[in-house]
């Protein structure tokens, strides 16, 4: 067998090995969701079973019906809850974006007083464990009457994000090489234009899963929307799914199938951004 | 009345320092005045009593609140450590794959769109003693003819918790990961690669410290955030049972709404942010170390 | 003497305040607007379609400001009491939970024609009553635990059989819970069927622990407000559970279950006996949701070794606040979701009534249904022995400090005197912590 037979058989093990660990990965990852997926369509007898049923007997959407069939049927207020955690996920998430995009140019781009300091005393604010928060906050809401609003839980939701947006951008924009902006700028772009045009494109992957983070954050957060949040005013999904609970019963199989209504659109979203987690570098200007 | 005009950072930085003081600081500071009182919810005067430094040194004496303390911090080591072994290697795996990486990219962030409380229910029936997935499949392929008590045996427990937790938020990694090894530029693996470097020397000594950064924001983030396994934990074995798996967060939270005790709780929760703190400043300089390195490279 | 006097106040202020006949009621309140705080859920929801009727015979209006599970209201509750913003008029309320929040609720009585209040069952409105105050009237959401069991288990030849052989006795579903702990060894044969199961953790276990304590003839908590169950009783009751433990006659995993667990492994068909709430029977008896369905047997509460039978119960209710502008409106609504019609409404579904014409009509209406009249008449003869937890606003806080131990002791990291006695001195640090010892 010559050297190059044998190269060729150790690339395509190689090759082998890789997409085997890949679909073995992506297998665990898949699996508990799966099972998700499957516990919405399946009756709860098929879920729990010992024996277990490995092949779904009856698949149906009776869980998807109960839930938009109103109060009484088995029905959530499912709509309301969708869309408050769109109206809080979308607003949250723009806002820590453009508050994290400016604070973590300042960190990447400027040089002051106590930068080290600051920057680490914000990330610390992330350090308060959402329990230890959510009293006082509580307190805090209550006095400004903003309990049960939009604009509380997005307030919330900000503070959560923006630490590591900041964090995430600052990262990604001094990967970005300063001279490309100051090229722009000799060429007679202002600072501003020299962001929007050179630098913003190429930190756009860092942007984009900055915005994927904040908004699966605000999208899936339970602890304190549970505190702030009291009626279909503001109630978000992640809160409804304890309408499936009650005292001493639990229908798991609604809770899955909304459970599923959430993941949709958190997947499609993921689907459609995580393009532009690449976008910026296509343009190959990565160069410095 | 002159207008100091300020300067350009600190009108960049305004925004985050408000919102952040709005809602973090200005509760924090209640809050942690509220640890040096004997506050209980139910009975709002005590709000006003002062107790110094009382509850800290009842809670410093307490051995649970050290079991616990322990657990959280050995919980967390293997957990962010494996998280990151994990996301990194799954980050390389979809970079490396050619055809689907859309598809790869979301499905790897698949466990990010699940709600911790979903998550916790979700494992809780699937280590389910009797009638769970985990179980069942055990069984069925003739590995165990019992029924393994996942989440009563202290070890298995924790080993149940680790599990989902990893399961939820490897993803995390593997996308800042991910991002960073898009980032990167292509010349010096090139480069690397027409010097005769093997695929190990090639991501050591290239890749690697590139990715560096990321991985660090990523482990940064994290500890920041693990209070979000609270969800998972709560749901599972909430500490239990007896105590075997009681955590910090668990502890608080069962002090400071079902026991009403928010005083106590505090000075708990208090306690617990030194940890976050150690951890965050730990990674803060791994962080910053790795940045000078890629600097100098750069 | 006491007491006439405050009939005579309560009579008073029924003058005064003009809601004195059961006639009168809903009344008219045009322009008024209750705030209210409701549990949420599936199953409490149903109920509240009947709001409309109300505020449409009122004239009032309803604002519903929060509707959430149980245990998030309580915290919610709890958060409004520390930021001294009560400032709603309605409250869900919980038998169990309801002395957590001493003098935020008024006393109903002094609102409502007692014609109304007789007609409900009695032990339900002693368990609403705190100091003196009927702090809630309940809805039709009455929980106390009965036996679920899989009928085809007592009609085996080969079992019937093989019992009387093992144990001289016929075979039977249990009566006390000393048969009910040996059929559940009979039965279990792990790790594919269990005897029975129970929940281990939080409220669940202490409350199960609780009601044993009872009907072994101690005490949870003495007459002084001292804890007192680790007595002869305590041990006793605990070593129930310890046995069955030990036996692995219940799934090894049941410290961990809570009521859901439970449920979902009754469902399965992999338990024998079940002890558990009305809430299940419905689910029990559907071919969708359980293996059992058809094959389900009721039976009342087995009894203890003092002949008493268990019963610790809870049931849901409505509360006015005390800082309520007009609570008349908010009496009469609470009155309106705890009527007769509300009651069928909810009792339809499945949960238990409070008033004793509901019970009856209940049962007529459950004629054709022979499950569902084993189902009622189970649950009504277990209702005639429930009670409350003991009404202290400590119960939840002793709760969290006493399962850790019984787990300790059903898992045997202690004996049962020994985990009891760490239980019993927690609690008493709990109790003399805040003052009441």
């Amino acid at each position: 067998m010559d050297a190059n037979a044998s190269a060729r058989l150790k690339r395509r093990a190689a090759t082998i090995a890789h997409r085997v660990g890949l679909f073995l990965a992506m297998l665990f990852i898949c699996l508990p969701g799966i099972w998700i997926v499957l516990s919405s369509l399946r009756p709860t007898v098929e879920i729990l079973a010992k024996p277990p049923i490995w092949i779904p007997q009856q698949v149906s959407l009776d869980a998807y019906v109960a839930m938009f069939s109103g109060v009484g049927k088995g029905g959530i207020p499912v709509l309301d809850y969708f869309r408050n955690s769109l109206i809080i996920s979308v607003t949250s998430t723009v806002l820590a974006i453009a508050i994290g995009m400016a604070g973590g140019y300042a960190f990447a781009r400027y040089r002051f007083r106590g930068k080290s300091a600051m920057f680490l005393g914000l990330m610390l604010t992330r350090t308060v464990p959402g329990i230890a928060l959510s009293l006082p906050l509580f307190f805090v809401y209550a006095r400004l009457d903003i309990i049960d609003t939009h604009f509380g839980l997005i307030l919330a939701y900000v503070a959560l994000n923006v630490p590591f947006t900041i964090w995430l951008i600052d990262g990604f924009f001094r990967q970005v090489p300063k001279d490309l902006a100051e090229a722009a700028q000799i060429d007679g772009c202002t600072r501003w234009q020299a962001f929007w045009q050179v630098e913003f494109p190429l930190a756009g992957p860092g942007i984009a899963s900055a915005g994927i983070f904040a908004f699966l954050t605000s999208w899936n957060e339970f602890a304190l929307a549970s505190q702030l949040t009291r009626s279909i005013n503001s109630k978000t999904l992640p809160v409804g799914l304890l309408d499936y609970t009650a005292e001493f019963t639990i229908d798991w199989r609604g809770m899955c199938a909304l459970a599923v209504v959430m993941i949709i659109p958190a997947l499609i979203l993921t689907f459609i951004v995580q393009k532009h987690l690449v976008g910026g570098l296509t343009s190959g200007a990565v160069k410095g | 009345m002159t207008v100091k005009r300020l300067s350009a950072p600190t009108l960049l930085l305004l925004p985050a320092v408000l919102v952040l003081a709005a809602v973090v600081v200005v509760p924090l500071c209640l809050s942690f005045y509220s640890s040096f009182t004997p506050f209980r919810l139910t009975r709002p005067e005590t709000f006003f009593t002062f107790i110094g430094l009382r509850s800290y040194r009842n809670i410093l004496s307490d051995a649970n609140f050290w079991w616990a303390f322990g657990r959280t911090v050995l919980l967390l080591t293997i957990a962010l450590n494996l998280e990151m072994l994990l996301g990194l290697g799954l980050a390389l795996l979809v970079e490396k794959a050619s055809r689907g990486q859309r598809l790869l990219r979301t499905i790897m962030m698949f466990p990010m769109m699940f709600s911790p409380i979903l998550v916790g229910f979700q494992f809780k029936f699937m280590f389910n003693d009797n009638i769970g997935l985990v179980n069942n499949a055990l069984q069925s392929l003739g590995v165990t003819r019992d029924a393994i008590p996942w989440l009563i045996e202290g070890h298995l427990a924790f080993v149940a918790i680790s599990i989902a937790e990893i399961w939820s938020s490897t993803s995390i990694f593997a996308i800042l990961i991910l991002a960073g090894l898009l980032a990167m530029p292509k010349e010096p693996v090139e480069a690397a690669r027409v010097d005769g470097c093997t695929p190990w020397q090639t991501f050591r000594y290239v890749t690697w410290p590139f990715i560096m950064p990321f991985a660090y924001i990523a482990m940064t983030i994290r500890s920041l955030d693990v209070a979000r396994a609270y969800d998972i934990v709560k749901i599972m074995t909430d500490g239990g049972p007896a105590g075997r798996t009681e955590l910090l967060w668990t502890l608080v939270a069962r002090t400071a709404y079902s026991d009403a005790r928010m005083g106590v709780a505090n000075a708990m929760a208090y306690f617990s942010i030194l940890l976050s703190i150690v951890f965050t400043v730990y990674f803060f300089k791994k962080l910053a170390a790795a940045r000078t390195q890629i600097g100098a490279e750069w | 003497m006491n007491r006439l006097l405050s009939g005579v106040a309560a009579g008073a202020l029924l003058m005064a305040s003009g809601v004195a006949f059961a006639a009168d009621l809903p009344g008219k309140f045009p322009g008024v607007t209750i705030d209210a705080k409701l549990i949420g859920g599936q199953q409490y929801e149903k109920l509240y379609e009947r709001i409309g009727e109300w505020e449409k015979a009122t004239g009032g209006k309803v604002n519903v400001i929060s509707k959430k599970n149980h245990f998030d209201l309580d915290k919610e509750i709890k958060s409004d009491i520390a930021s001294n913003s009560i400032t709603w008029c309605v409250g869900s309320n919980h038998t169990s939970f309801a002395p957590q929040y001493p003098g935020i609720y008024i006393d109903l009585t002094k609102l409502l024609p007692k014609e109304e209040i007789d007609a409900f069952v009695p032990a339900n409105i002693a368990a609403g009553t705190l100091d003196g105050k009927l702090v809630m009237l309940p809805r039709a959401q009455f929980d106390v635990s009965a036996l679920y069991y899989q009928k085809s288990l007592y009609q085996d030849e080969a079992k019937k059989k093989a019992y009387k052989d093992k144990y001289g006795e016929d075979l039977a579903p249990p009566d006390t819970f000393d048969e009910m702990a040996q059929q559940a060894e009979f039965f279990a044969s792990p790790p594919d069927f269990y005897g029975t199961q129970f929940a281990g953790k939080e409220e669940a276990i202490n409350g199960r622990f609780y009601e044993m304590v009872i009907a072994d003839g101690g005490e949870y908590l003495d007459k002084d407000g001292k804890p007192a169950f680790n007595s002869e009783a305590g041990v006793k009751a605990l070593d129930w559970f310890v046995n069955l433990y030990k036996a692995k006659a219940v799934p090894a995993g049941t410290t961990n279950y809570l009521w859901d667990d439970l449920g979902q492994g009754f469902a399965s068909g992999t338990v024998a006996i079940n002890l558990d709430w009305p809430g299940w029977a419905g689910f029990f008896n559907d071919p969708k949701s359980s293996k059992v369905a058809g094959n389900v047997g009721v039976k009342v509460q087995p009894k203890g070794s003092s002949g008493k039978r268990s019963g610790w119960s809870g049931a849901h209710g409505f509360s006015v606040t005390e800082n309520c502008a007009n609570k008349e409106a908010a009496a009469s609504l609470v009155w309106w979701l705890t009527n007769e019609d509300s009651q069928k409404l909810e009792a339809a579904a499945g949960p238990l009534p409070t008033r004793t014409k509901v019970w009856e009509w209940d049962l007529e209406q459950a004629k054709s249904d022979p499950y569902k009249t084993e189902v009622l008449q189970a649950f009504q003869e277990a209702a005639k022995n429930a009670f409350p937890v003991p009404q202290t606003p400590e119960w939840i806080e002793i709760s969290n400090a006493v399962y850790p131990e019984l787990q300790a002791a059903i898992l045997g990291d202690k004996t049962s005197k020994q985990a009891l006695d760490d239980a019993a001195a927690k609690a008493t640090q709990i109790l003399e912590d805040a003052g009441k010892l």
